[in-house]
């Protein structure tokens, strides 16, 4: 079966995941890069020394090209400082603890809504590395002819519930250890969700640093490590098996679910076209069904939806669905012969 | 492969009802009926040539192409792929022949649906290619369904698959795939070949053609939708259901040529009235309804029906090339896209009349409600609300296989056309 935008798709990601992970190589001291403010000072004072778990301290060169914060998981610990700074959960949780002046926030935070805005959640389905990562093991998977795992409509809200138990808390925390009188555990609990997030493994082993993947040199760091690992174990599995059931865990993806809605990137539904088929919801990675059952609904966006508008592909039924930027239709589904 | 009737003097089962002895004559009136039904096709001028392949597979039916025992099917609720990817090849068993009708009769009483009639006095009797049968599939769609596969069962080995009266795939989905998987097991049983992936991919891969033909033949027609009559388009699907699928889509597309051509050179008439078809099937070959809507100037653009395009309609959507995964793309094909009127919902079946009037530019909708059928019954009066709010006008014919009521038919159809014309000249 063709699938023209899943063809699109492979390409974006694919060229995103080399210039979010190789891009801080070739781009840095690009002209742009210094287009936003640079914070120097607060970083310089988690030396891999004062940190119990070396993995996430900056190492010599971090810096990034480009000094902002986009939506699509551009990973910290990206080789050579990567192409952006870090991911939404990174931005929340050091500029929390480092209490950085609202002057420089305002600006990472509106970059960040701006660019989530527009794009919805399509930053999880086309950019993000990590989708990248786990849509390979996808693809290992359908190779293998293995059929996937799926998950019933409340495993996936309970999922959905508990990014909300790793958001919460990481921002309380880096808010809390920010305060003067909590900043002595700034040591053990910067960057909480960094310590345990697969990307802080990965995206490093991309660029052949392997100084992230472990650090036993005391009872903090080996516990930290060892629970990353777990937490990349649960990662491969969720994805080997149950295509994207791991985004609805994922605090970045949760952030930017909160613009998929209301975004003027749409996904519309003609719903006298529709036939009933289902192909949409077995094609989702997400395992949604509302694009199926919607029945009064034109716009479908919806916050568990990546907008990797596989469905789009799948529809037998000519302009039954549809994508709009700004109202403006650009793709749409069509009757696809199998042959020719 | 026996029959069950084979073994003299062994009822196959305890309950055993009665033999059915074809009525005398049958096979040459059976044969009289069809040519009747060609005639009439054949009487409208300017037909595509390649119209007389499908008129000779749809007479040929009697001898389906293909190797491997013949499974007979109802409905369009079974998918040919897992037949076929057994070793079998599936024979659609529908009729509306008055022939089998009668013969059903010396067994069922006459106050049922006539299709079950028909259905089980073609099985019974062995008529036409109900004969070769080894095996029929029938899906419960229907009360009259349910008692035929009981019914059936006593003259050959019937093969039940249970139609859940919900088509919501949320819900049900899981279950048709387990019938689905039940079918393919028993099937496998008869022709000792295993359902696997790779033949399963194969003959998923073989259908689509078909699909994929019948859709650029739509794309024709609805440039040129003057070339090719609705009774021409229902003879075309109507065909597919024994023929070989590959050497029917090689048909379409010629005929899809063919009506390309035509219509470059033929204008639009503008006096013809363009109608939608719904309602129960009209079942080969009792087309009296066709030949009246033709005869008296209109043309049946589109329609829902399950005899006709409605089974040609929807692709399978493989998206993983598993074994599960191909089995759920089969049975949400074959049951979620369904619009049959048996299931709870009708919603679709509802959206689907409406956009057709719509993308062809129909002036009215004209119902097959066929006697005794309970659910095509209540689907016309709904859809008579539906369509009245719209100001779109709407006909549901209440008839029969047999043509004693055609004048009566005749004139309804008429007085409904006149309506519609008096619109447009007022309009």
């Amino acid at each position: 079966m063709k699938r023209p935008i899943g063809s699109a798709r492979r390409v974006v990601q694919g060229l995103a995941f080399c210039l979010l992970i190789y891009g801080g190589y070739v781009l840095k001291g690009a002209p742009a890069g210094s287009l936003l403010p640079r914070l120097s000072a607060p970083q310089g004072s988690y030396s891999a020394n004062s940190l119990p778990q070396k993995a996430i301290a900056w190492a010599p060169g971090d810096e990034p090209a480009f000094n902002f914060y986009p939506p699509g998981a551009a990973c910290r610990f990206n080789p050579g400082g990567g192409l952006f700074k870090a991911c939404s959960v990174h931005l929340l949780s050091e500029n929390l603890t480092w209490r950085t002046p609202l002057k420089y926030l305002s600006v990472y935070v509106l970059v960040f809504v701006v660019l989530a805005f527009f794009l919805g959640r399509s930053w999880c389905g086309w950019v993000c590395p990590l989708g990248t990562m786990g849509d390979v093991l996808n693809g290992l998977r359908r190779m293998l002819r293995i059929d996937h795992v799926h998950f019933s409509s409340p495993f996936r809200k309970a999922l959905r519930i508990s990014s909300y138990g790793l958001l919460v808390p990481t921002v309380a925390v880096s808010a809390l250890i920010g305060l003067p009188s909590f900043a002595s555990y700034q040591c053990y609990l910067f960057l909480p969700y960094c310590q345990v997030c697969p990307a802080r493994l990965l995206c490093p082993l991309f660029g052949g640093r392997t100084s992230t993947l472990a650090d036993f040199t005391n009872g903090i760091s080996s516990f930290l490590s060892v629970a990353s690992w777990l937490v990349l174990g649960l990662f491969v599995a969720a994805f080997f098996v149950g295509r994207r059931i791991w985004c609805h865990l994922c605090p970045i993806g949760l952030v930017n679910s909160w613009f998929n809605r209301g975004s003027p990137l749409e996904l519309r539904k003609d719903q006298r076209k529709c036939n009933r088929c289902a192909a949409c919801a077995d094609a989702c990675p997400m395992g949604l069904e509302h694009v199926t059952i919607s029945k009064d609904k034109d716009v479908l966006n919806e916050a568990g939806c990546v907008l990797c508008l596989r469905c789009v592909d799948a529809c037998p039924r000519d302009a039954c669905l549809s994508v709009t930027f700004c109202g403006k239709e650009f793709l749409r589904s069509k009757y696809r012969e199998a042959r020719s | 492969m026996k029959r069950a009737g084979d073994e003299q003097g062994t009822p196959a089962r305890h309950y055993r009802v009665a033999r059915v002895t074809p009525p005398a004559g049958a096979a040459a009136e059976e044969r009289r009926l069809q040519e009747s039904a060609l005639a009439s096709l054949r009487s409208r001028a300017g037909r595509p040539d390649a119209l007389k392949l499908f008129e000779a597979m749809l007479t040929a039916a009697d001898a389906p192409a293909g190797d491997g025992p013949a499974v007979g099917v109802f409905c369009n609720f079974v998918p040919a792929e897992v037949v076929e990817a057994v070793g079998a090849r599936p024979v659609r068993l529908c009729t509306g022949s008055v022939v089998a009708q009668s013969a059903g009769e010396q067994v069922m009483p006459r106050d049922v649906c006539p299709v079950a009639r028909a259905c089980f006095g073609a099985v019974a009797a062995r008529l036409g290619a109900a004969g070769q049968a080894d095996v029929v599939v029938v899906p419960t769609a229907c009360d009259a369904k349910r008692r035929l596969g009981e019914f059936l069962s006593d003259y050959v080995q019937v093969l039940q698959l249970s139609v859940p009266p919900r088509n919501d795939y949320r819900t049900e989905l899981g279950y048709w795939v387990a019938e689905l998987e039940r079918l393919g097991r028993d099937l496998s049983a008869l022709t000792g070949i295993p359902l696997t992936r790779a033949r399963l991919r194969d003959a998923i891969e073989r259908r689509r053609a078909r699909q994929d033909a019948f859709h650029e033949l739509q794309r024709t027609r609805l440039a040129h939708p003057h070339v090719l009559a609705g009774s021409d388009l229902a003879l075309v699907a109507a065909a597919a259901f024994s023929a070989d699928p590959v050497h029917w889509a090689e048909a379409v597309r010629a005929l899809a040529n063919e009506v390309m051509a035509l219509g470059a050179q033929r204008p639009r008439p503008s006096a013809s009235v363009p109608l939608v078809l719904t309602g129960a099937p009209l079942l080969w070959p009792a087309w009296k309804l066709y030949a009246v809507i033709e005869g008296a100037g209109a043309s049946v653009v589109a329609d829902t029906l399950c005899s006709a395009t409605q089974g040609l309609y929807d692709p399978v959507q493989v998206d993983e090339w598993s074994r599960p995964g191909m089995m759920r793309a089969l049975a949400l094909r074959y049951f979620s896209a369904c619009l049959c009127p048996c299931f709870m919902d009708t919603d679709a079946l509802t959206d689907r009349v409406l956009e057709l009037v719509e993308e062809w530019g129909a002036c009215g909708v004209v119902a097959h409600s066929l006697r005794l059928c309970q659910l095509s019954g209540m689907q016309c009066a709904r859809l008579r609300h539906i369509l009245r709010q719209r100001s779109i006008p709407f006909l549901a014919v209440d008839t029969e296989l047999g043509t004693e009521d055609v004048e009566q038919v005749r004139v309804r159809v008429e007085a409904f056309l006149e309506m519609i014309k008096e619109q447009r000249r007022r309009q």
